[in-house]
């Protein structure tokens, strides 16, 4: 049998991508002793791991599978989570990252990278850590590095359909017993009446001592295969000493309501969740047990005493009674700083379980008990309230978040553009229909009001639609946000800065295609507050500054645009060198009397760079006129703002989105044109003043105090029609990249929205035009590209002799 | 539609013929999309004046050539039964939708690939670069056309991505 799985493998790899960033982002925010978080990596982990091993990434899977048995040693509480640690599961992340990112497109990994990082973890999995990372003297993972001390105590706790899943746990008992001498525990624990009882379903738990001192990856290796269908629980022994050395013992009284099984309750289900936590050992009470005569078989007369022996919290304990709390009461006590070795161990019997207490105690007794050991929050024989206002909080939050995640779905984006395509289709339908309807409004007849009243619904109804089928396009920025945290982080260390990274707006909504797209310069000018913004702890303590520095990210919308500011609380731009570097390249000339905010604007400079070093996170020459090129192709703009001493501020805008344009409707012949409104700077009617001939029918034109080449665009697309009589038109000043250009058209009408499409999806690109749009009458209108109008139409001469002419005129002034 | 055409063959397929200045040409039907009336078109700067412009085809944005100007003979102007075949044209590794401009659309048949003749050097107003082959349909002569060789020519084609 064989199924083709490769179809499968690019949801694989989108999956496991963003399970990474899942991972990046928990841990980044992961603090000691939280357990969801831990587990929310761990199941990222796991399910790369898995899903690694069907697709045949064995490299990937083998290395995940280290990185998951510390996850699992951190979940259970045997492996502290320490900053060092923490740093190292990051790396880990990169390079499984890295080898997906190999597996699937091929191309080289740094396998040494990976190897140091793989060395480092199971040198962490098996308790030699070193202090540092860096040292290298750490021992190998083949070294026959045995963990298990004298060998393992295996907790084994199926899932009911483990059976039906074809699986049989007498063979994993076997397969584990060639490891060495095994002893076997049957838990019968969770058996229910025989009347209850599904003979399809196991119910049954085994506690296993291996003893054989053989690693943790050879027992995990012969689970592997039912890992997703049990509960597996290892704990390594040495003769002598039993138990963990993490972990806590707690007693737990359960005392239900009497209506406790009316409403669908039943305790051995929360026995068998609490089973999950830990060892647990449970007690009957039947102590309040009326006479045969006198029992309502509907009535749980019945109270629990439980002792479990987990590294779990209270609040995972509470977890479990979420949904009963109100109707029992449930006082839960930790026992000792020490754990009890027997409960910890072997299913022992019925020694006395915690301090001698008697367990089978009348209620009084227990009451009484209670007062000693009960935490102050929680008097014994407390209101139900009280507990119950204490569990909510713990058990409300990963409720909350798992809401979050199942409420959204995954779309093709092909998809989402047929539908797009689909709503414009019913727009220029809909304006048709009321042209037609503008005609019939003359007839009086009680229909047609009928009709022009459907007709105006109908519009609104489209327009709606239109705007919630591009919102489906856009996504919240935080997309981009996340991945700040991560590089805040990486920088901040290698650079020895201390900083806070404030996210402000993750939820302003923009376009997919943008977003993909300013990732980038984002990360790039985000690099450059911390590099070259934000002083060293040293520096700010010396100027009375806080030693950790600030970084802002704010988002917000503003007329259409999207504004990302990146401000830093730093020492801001220091103009005096910037001016000197730019005198020194050459970029202004040395007299130049530059007001402030234009010596900010020239780090924008193509080639301008002043880091005193290079280093590899920016000062690289290829900076800011990168970075403003990028934005400035998607149609935004960047904008810097600094105060000496206080800090500078990058206000990056960009248009929502990049499938919609607003455009100016210019006429040239009989054809509609649409130029950017981004790309226009001013649209004047030209007088023969402004002009200055140049032979030919060459112009230049001076407008405010420059002068510009012109353009005329009839001309320059070769459209029929009489010669334009230059001094009697419009023109429209566009601006790309700092050049400015006029661009002569015969008639400005209004101004809309276009949804661009391509011309290169039935056609190919055209120079000058950036693509097309549909009319709401149906026809195709052109969009320009200003950047490209330039290559094609820009004459170098005529650009040159504008700006020998403007020079000219400024030196005059 | 005469009783041969209607014979189902085995082997072969159908194919639409158009008239463009009384001569008969031929498309595989498998490869047309659509048959349209003639709707004003947008034009595109510096092309052609065979690429009429562009039209849109429910949101997507087609290229129309006129055939008669495409393979240089007189232009008429366009009149009601003017027609725009839409046809899907195979352009490297994916498929363009074009329409061809033509005076009007004549006949469907089913031609087996034993009745075609491979195309003359010489004697066909086209370049023989264009044509699939002959048929001899009933004394008439139809051109069955290699659209995407056609509409892959001269201006038409996609440049390598490098030209800039």
């Amino acid at each position: 049998m064989s199924i083709d799985l490769s179809e499968f493998i690019p949801v694989f790899l989108e999956e496991s991508f963003e399970g990474l960033d899942t991972m990046e982002s928990c841990l980044l925010e992961l603090q000691p002793g939280d357990m969801e978080t831990i587990n929310t990596i761990f199941r990222a982990a796991h399910s790369i791991k898995g899903g690694s091993g069907t697709f045949g990434f064995d490299e990937v899977g083998r290395f995940t599978h280290e990185l998951e048995t510390l996850l699992d040693k951190m979940r259970n509480g045997q492996c502290e989570v320490t900053p060092d640690r923490v740093a190292l599961l990051l790396s880990s992340v990169d390079c499984v990252r890295s080898l997906l990112v190999s597996a699937s497109e091929g191309g080289e990994v740094d396998r040494s990278q990976v190897e140091e990082v793989e060395r480092q973890l199971v040198a962490v999995v098996h308790g030699d850590e070193v202090s540092t990372l860096a040292d290298s003297s750490a021992s190998a993972p083949d070294e026959g590095v045995v963990d298990g001390g004298d060998g393992w105590r295996i907790r084994f706790t199926p899932d009911p359909g483990l059976l039906m899943s074809g699986n049989d746990p007498m063979l994993l008992f076997r397969e584990l017993a060639l490891l060495g001498p095994l002893e076997i525990n049957l838990l019968t624990d969770a058996l229910p009446a025989l009347d209850n009882l599904d003979p399809t379903e196991l119910y049954l738990a085994w506690e296993l001592t291996l003893s054989a001192a053989v690693d943790e990856t050879s027992i995990r290796e012969i689970f592997e295969w039912v890992e997703d269908d049990c509960e597996l629980i290892l704990e390594p022994f040495t003769a002598g000493t039993t138990g963990a050395e993490s972990g806590q013992t707690w007693d737990i009284t359960l005392r239900p309501d009497a209506d406790f099984l009316v409403t669908g309750n039943d305790p051995l289900l929360l026995f068998r969740e609490l089973a999950e936590l830990g060892a647990l050992q449970v007690l009957l009470d039947s102590e309040n047990l009326p006479a045969l005569d006198q029992l309502d078989p509907v009535e749980l007369r019945l109270n629990w005493h439980m002792t479990l022996h987990s590294a779990c919290s209270e609040a995972d304990i509470r977890a479990v009674f979420d949904w009963v709390d109100d109707q029992c009461e449930l006082i839960i006590t930790p026992v000792g700083g020490s754990p009890n070795p027997e409960s910890a161990g072997t299913a022992g019997g019925a020694q006395p379980l915690i301090s001698g207490e008697p367990i089978s105690s009348a209620p009084a007794a227990s009451e009484a008990t209670g007062d000693q050991i009960l935490p102050p929050s929680a008097p014994a024989g407390a209101p139900k309230s009280a507990v119950k206002s204490d569990t909510k909080p713990a058990a409300k939050a990963p409720a909350g978040r798992s809401g979050a995640d199942s409420s959204s779905i995954r779309v093709e984006t092909g998809k989402v553009d047929a539908l797009i395509d689909r709503v414009g289709e019913l727009v220029i339908t809909q304006a048709m229909l009321a042209q037609v309807c503008e005609q019939l409004s003359d007839i009086d007849h009680p229909a047609v009001e009928q009709l022009l009243a459907g007709l105006g619904q109908l519009e609104r109804n489209t327009r709606d639609l239109q705007e919630d089928v591009m919102r489906v396009r856009m996504l919240p920025i935080s997309f981009v946000f996340n991945r700040f945290p991560r590089v805040v982080h990486d920088v901040s260390s290698k650079l020895g800065k201390k900083v806070e990274l404030l996210l402000k707006g993750e939820q302003t909504e923009l376009d997919k295609t943008v977003m993909e797209k300013i990732g980038d310069p984002l990360v790039h000018l985000v690099r450059n507050s911390l590099d070259h913004g934000l002083e060293t702890p040293a520096e700010r303590f010396s100027v009375g500054k806080p030693e950790t520095g600030q970084v802002l990210l704010n988002a917000y919308h503003e007329g259409g645009y999207i504004v990302i500011d990146i401000s830093d609380d730093g020492r801001g731009l220091n103009r005096d060198k910037i001016l000197g570097k730019a005198v020194e390249k050459g970029l202004v000339s040395a007299d130049a009397n530059l007001a402030p905010h234009e010596i900010d604007e020239l780090i924008f400079l193509p080639g301008f760079s002043t880091a005193d070093q290079v280093s590899d996170l920016s000062g690289r020459g290829v900076g800011m006129d990168v970075v403003r090129r990028n934005i400035e192709s998607l149609g935004g703009h960047v904008s810097v703002h600094s105060v000496p001493g206080e800090g500078s501020r990058f206000s990056v805008r960009l248009p929502l989105t990049l499938a919609i344009v607003d455009g100016q409707l210019v006429r040239l012949g009989q054809d509609t044109y649409i130029v950017p409104l981004v790309s226009i700077v001013e649209t004047i009617k030209a007088s023969d003043s402004m002009l200055t001939a140049l032979g030919g029918s060459r112009c230049l034109l001076r407008f405010r105090g420059e002068y510009l080449p012109l353009v005329n665009l009839r001309e320059l697309f070769e459209l029929d029609g009489p010669p334009a009589d230059i001094a009697e038109h419009l023109i429209v000043v566009v601006e790309n990249a700092g050049q400015k250009l006029g661009l002569i058209v015969d008639e400005l009408m209004g101004q809309q929205q276009a949804v661009i499409k391509s011309l290169e999806v039935n056609f190919k690109r055209i120079a000058g035009i950036a693509g097309a749009t549909i009319m709401g009458d149906g026809g195709v209108a052109l969009i320009l590209d200003v950047a490209g109008l330039m290559g094609v139409a820009l004459d170098p001469e005529l650009a040159s002799a504008a700006r020998r002419r403007s020079k000219q005129e400024g030196l005059d002034q | 539609m005469t009783a041969k055409n209607l014979r189902a063959d085995a082997e072969g397929g159908q194919y639409l013929s158009f008239l463009v200045d009384n001569e008969e040409y031929a498309v595989d039907i498998l490869r047309v999309q659509e048959v349209r009336g003639w709707t004003p078109v947008t034009r595109i700067p510096n092309s052609p004046g065979y690429l009429k412009g562009v039209l849109n085809l429910r949101g997507a944005i087609v290229p129309v050539v006129d055939m008669r100007e495409r393979f240089g003979f007189p232009v008429r102007t366009y009149d009601p039964t003017t027609v725009v075949v839409v046809v899907k044209v195979l352009t490297q590794d994916r498929e363009r939708v074009m329409g061809l401009v033509v005076d009007a659309v004549y006949e469907t048949y089913h031609i087996a690939p034993s009745d075609i003749r491979p195309a003359p050097e010489v004697g066909t107003a086209i370049s023989s670069d264009y044509i699939g082959g002959l048929a001899a349909i009933e004394e008439r002569m139809v051109v069955i056309l290699d659209i995407d060789r056609l509409m892959n020519s001269r201006e038409l084609a996609v440049e390598p991505a490098l030209v800039d």
